[in-house]
């Protein structure tokens, strides 16, 4: 119940106060500059493969977060994780992903990889998480495998490219 | 409405009223309806499988979370510019509403990021504007609260109701402004239906209009109930000044 | 991909529930607060 008396507020009525509208203006553009600061480093939330390696010895072994696109017919299991080449803008380089890989890990998928690369001065990225990054493209699996039927039945899983490798020579 | 017009007595002691019966209802059937198409009729997307279902859900959520943030910046304007209180109410209602609409889209995106991306959440430029924007939610709801003189606390709220459609046009625009995780717009893209097919579109669709409905009825009733809790406020305080003179009177 | 559904079924019930719980607030809310504002005051549209 809000019938409690408040007996500071009768006299004082339609008298603006100033001083805590500027106190709350102050903190209201603090905090906008605080949201620009933290949006403005946004802009390298991630580097794509070809950046990474043309940025490769500013970098070094510096942790930072990597785009591209996982190649077809490189994806092995390895014994703590999974190794497979990562590409973008023609730029491909080998990477050791240490744990398990999400559920929609695939070939000729967009993953984002956070990790850095590997002492030894080679271009191989060192990942231990791996992010799926989706598209916002949405089609309907049913047609998908109608369209496949009528090309005479191979499977395409993912946007119309194979998701396993049957064409991949071992 | 036949019975308000004459008889003081039949108003009902409530905030609805025949529309919003009528709204809820309708609210109620395609909310149904979303259900019918968003889990069982439309099909599984081709590369997220049965996940897409959450977005029928999260997407019109957000929508109407951004509406419910121009409501309440266009009412805050209003109230600072033209002292309308009516309109300061609409903001009130809509930025309370606007809040529990951000808090929903955080949550089914956090749920639908796990099973897509591999993890619930990520410190990219579109999660974190919205994580924003649900705190400036709260920030206008707690100062509009906060023990003060009403039109203190009215005038304060409205200030930071200013700030909710600039937060808006960042979570909108973070996309494409800067690398996210995050997709880009689907719908707006190359004109409507070009990026999503048949019936998952239809699906979305259907989302928006019940989602849409459920945002009616609930701005029409906590519109009412805000202008309730003025009237109940402005009660107290004139109980209160009668009592302060009735003292005077006895000492 | 079947263990899917329990994301599905997490977040819509999330929006249901929700929707419906702060629906039913509203109106309780407005109930109670009804009784103590006067009828003329309190005519709706």
């Amino acid at each position: 119940m809000e019938l409690t008396p408040r007996t500071s507020a009768a006299p004082r009525r339609g008298r603006p106060r100033v001083l805590p509208l500027l106190v709350l203006g102050a903190l209201l553009l603090l905090g906008g500059f605080l949201v620009v600061k933290a949006l403005g480093s946004a802009s390298t939330f991630y580097r794509n493969v070809d950046e990474a390696v043309a940025q490769k010895n500013s970098i070094g072994t510096k942790r930072f977060r990597l785009q591209g696109t996982v190649a077809p017919c490189t994806v092995e299991r390895t014994g703590d994780g999974v190794s497979f080449a990562v590409t973008y803008n023609g730029v491909e380089i080998p990477v050791h992903h240490v744990g398990d890989p999400p559920e929609m890990f695939k070939e000729d998928q967009a993953v984002l990889l956070e990790g850095h690369f590997d002492a030894d001065g080679s271009e191989t990225f060192d990942s231990d998480l791996m992010i799926v990054k989706h598209s916002e493209v949405y089609k309907a699996k049913e047609s998908e495998r109608l369209a496949a039927a009528d090309q005479g039945g191979r499977v395409p899983v993912s946007n119309g490219q194979v998701a396993t490798s049957p064409g991949c020579a071992q | 409405m036949t019975t308000q017009s004459s008889n003081t007595l039949a108003v009902p002691d409530s905030t609805g009223s025949r529309g919003t019966r009528i709204i809820g209802v309708l609210a109620l059937l395609s909310m149904a309806a979303l259900a019918l198409f968003g889990l069982v009729l439309s099909p599984p997307d081709a590369s997220q499988g049965e996940v897409v279902r959450i977005l029928y859900v999260h997407v019109p959520s957000a929508t109407f979370a951004y509406i419910g943030c121009f409501l309440t910046t266009f009412g805050s304007a209003m109230y600072l510019w033209r002292r309308s209180r009516w309109w300061e109410l609409v903001a009130y209602a809509s930025a309370e509403i606007a809040t529990v609409f951000t808090a929903i889209v955080l949550v089914t995106g956090m749920i639908w990021g796990r099973p897509t991306w591999g993890v619930y959440w990520v410190w990219d430029a579109r999660l974190t504007s919205t994580a924003m924007l649900l705190l400036l939610l709260l920030g206008y709801l707690a100062v509009r609260r906060l023990p003060a003189d009403h039109e203190v606390r009215t005038r304060r709220a409205a200030i930071v109701g200013l700030l909710l459609v600039p937060n808006v046009m960042i979570v909108r625009q973070s996309v494409q402004w800067w690398r996210t995780l995050h997709q880009k717009p689907t719908l707006l893209a190359n004109g409507v239906g070009a990026k999503i097919e048949g019936l998952m579109l239809f699906s979305l669709f259907i989302g928006f209009i019940a989602i849409g409905l459920v945002f009616t009825w609930l701005l029409i009733h906590r519109f009412r109930l805000a202008w309730l809790e003025d009237q109940v406020d402005e009660a107290g305080l004139d109980v209160a000044i009668a009592e302060r003179r009735a003292e005077g009177a006895a000492s | 991909m079947s263990g899917n559904w329990g994301y599905i079924a997490a977040a819509w019930i999330i929006v249901f529930g929700g929707l419906a719980g702060y629906a039913i607030r509203t109106i309780v809310r407005g109930r109670s607060l009804s009784k103590q504002v006067p009828a003329e005051k309190r005519r709706w549209s």
